[in-house]
């Protein structure tokens, strides 16, 4: 589980924008329609219009997790002032289960960028307990940073993202 | 002419091997490839005289147009050694300007080097022969290389710093106080380089995860074939006594 080398978080700036450096400890598994998503995968909105399977590795039944996935570059990475926007927010995933063991407290969202190249950010975090994370108010200007420490949810687990643009094209230049 | 000629390319294929093989010239002018007379570099530093007037006249008329052009196509060989005379080897040198060459330097170097066989044994690239650059004279060195790099590096430090460089003077070149056009044009400028950046770092971080997807999967398919001996050997040794466990468990009573 220990990275090699440099860590693609990093380099997409996935560490910077949406979470601070942590070591992974938890295996964590996305896949789209039989497709693993590694860090950079490009997904189009049509092959991410379900929710994925996700599956987290760990030892014990009784400890809990969180998953949640956002887009910190809503509506568009030049102009990210919806930063984050929140797809995706299940709690109380048992260790070594899958998210449909958990509790979709905000259900998945489609992602559908209509501008320019979004990344889509999965963070894995450690319950204190069982019923112990709460749904926010909306979903965008969401803050995964905030979110983890007023739920007690410390630092992450496991972390993976991928790349999103609009089906046909990037949606081009906004201007003015 | 043609006597002289044959001097120099015996010169220039002694300096491939010995130094001392320069004393051909100094001292008879019969040949005498195999003179063990092991002078250092004294006879060496005679003829280096010629090579430096050779080498300035070459530089002051060829080099500046080719570093030009080399540079724009790969500015960081210039860069890397001074040696490398930026990016060119040797030939390319010796083969532009040989027809309007001093007299003095061409019979140096002038006439046997439109033909091949010196200029293979001149090419830069060659061990002895950089060494026999470096080592003789520093100053030389140094004059070749200050014209290179004065050409080269304005252009270099255009090329490796852009975001500086164009910034200061994208801002001198259109006021933008009262040239509307020349605020949108500078953010963008300013977008566009941002979303460069972003495309950059994608490609690095998809590459950089794919090299250790391919390391983890390579080192599982090692695991994976040595978990398979072990188990065909396994398997093996518990095969045998089967084979030869066919026994009779009775006898007819006849």
């Amino acid at each position: 589980m220990s990275t090699r080398g440099r860590d693609s978080l990093e380099l997409g700036g996935v560490i910077s924008d949406v979470l601070d450096p942590f070591t992974r400890s938890i295996s964590l598994s996305v896949v789209y329609q039989n497709r693993e998503v590694i860090n950079g995968t490009n997904l189009r909105p049509s092959q991410i219009t379900d929710q994925p399977r996700v599956e987290i590795g760990g030892n014990d039944l009784s400890t809990f997790y969180t998953l949640i996935m956002t887009d910190p570059d809503a509506p568009s990475p030049s102009n990210p002032n919806l930063r984050e926007y929140l797809h995706w927010l299940v709690t109380d995933i048992p260790a070594t289960t899958g998210v449909t063991f958990g509790n979709a407290i905000i259900c998945y969202e489609s992602p559908r960028p209509s501008m320019g190249i979004h990344r889509m950010v999965f963070s894995l975090f450690r319950q204190l307990g069982r019923e112990t994370v709460y749904a926010p108010n909306w979903r965008q200007n969401f803050n995964t940073r905030q979110f983890a420490e007023l739920y007690n949810l410390g630092s992450p687990v496991a972390a993976v993202y991928f790349n999103c643009q609009r089906e046909n094209g990037t949606g081009g230049r906004r201007t003015g | 002419m043609r006597s002289s000629s044959s001097e120099e390319h015996q010169q220039l294929k002694g300096l491939d091997k010995n130094l001392a093989t320069y004393s051909s010239k100094s001292s008879s002018p019969s040949s005498s490839t195999s003179s063990s007379n092991n002078y250092p570099i004294n006879p060496v530093l005679i003829n280096s005289k010629t090579m430096e007037e050779v080498w300035k006249d070459i530089n002051l008329s060829s080099l500046n147009d080719h570093t030009c052009s080399r540079a724009h196509m790969d500015p960081q060989s210039t860069t890397a050694s001074t040696i490398n005379f930026g990016g060119m080897i040797l030939q390319d040198l010796l083969a532009r300007p040989l027809a309007s060459d001093p007299p003095t330097a061409t019979t140096a170097y002038g006439s046997p080097v439109p033909p091949p066989p010196p200029v293979t044994m001149l090419t830069l690239n060659s061990g002895p022969e950089l060494h026999f650059f470096s080592s003789l004279n520093p100053l030389r060195k140094t004059s070749i290389c200050l014209p290179k790099n004065i050409s080269n590096s304005s252009t270099f430090e255009a090329l490796a710093s852009p975001a500086a460089g164009r910034n200061a003077n994208g801002k001198k070149r259109h006021p933008e106080s009262d040239n509307h056009s020349g605020d949108q044009k500078n953010k963008r400028m300013i977008k566009n380089r941002e979303s460069a950046a972003r495309s950059r770092a994608r490609k690095q971080a998809y590459t950089n995860e794919l090299e250790q997807e391919v390391a983890n999967l390579m080192e599982e398919n090692a695991r994976l074939k040595r978990q398979q001996q072990q188990l065909c050997l396994a398997s093996a040794g518990a095969q045998l006594p089967r084979k030869n466990s066919l026994y009779r468990t009775s006898t007819a009573p006849f």
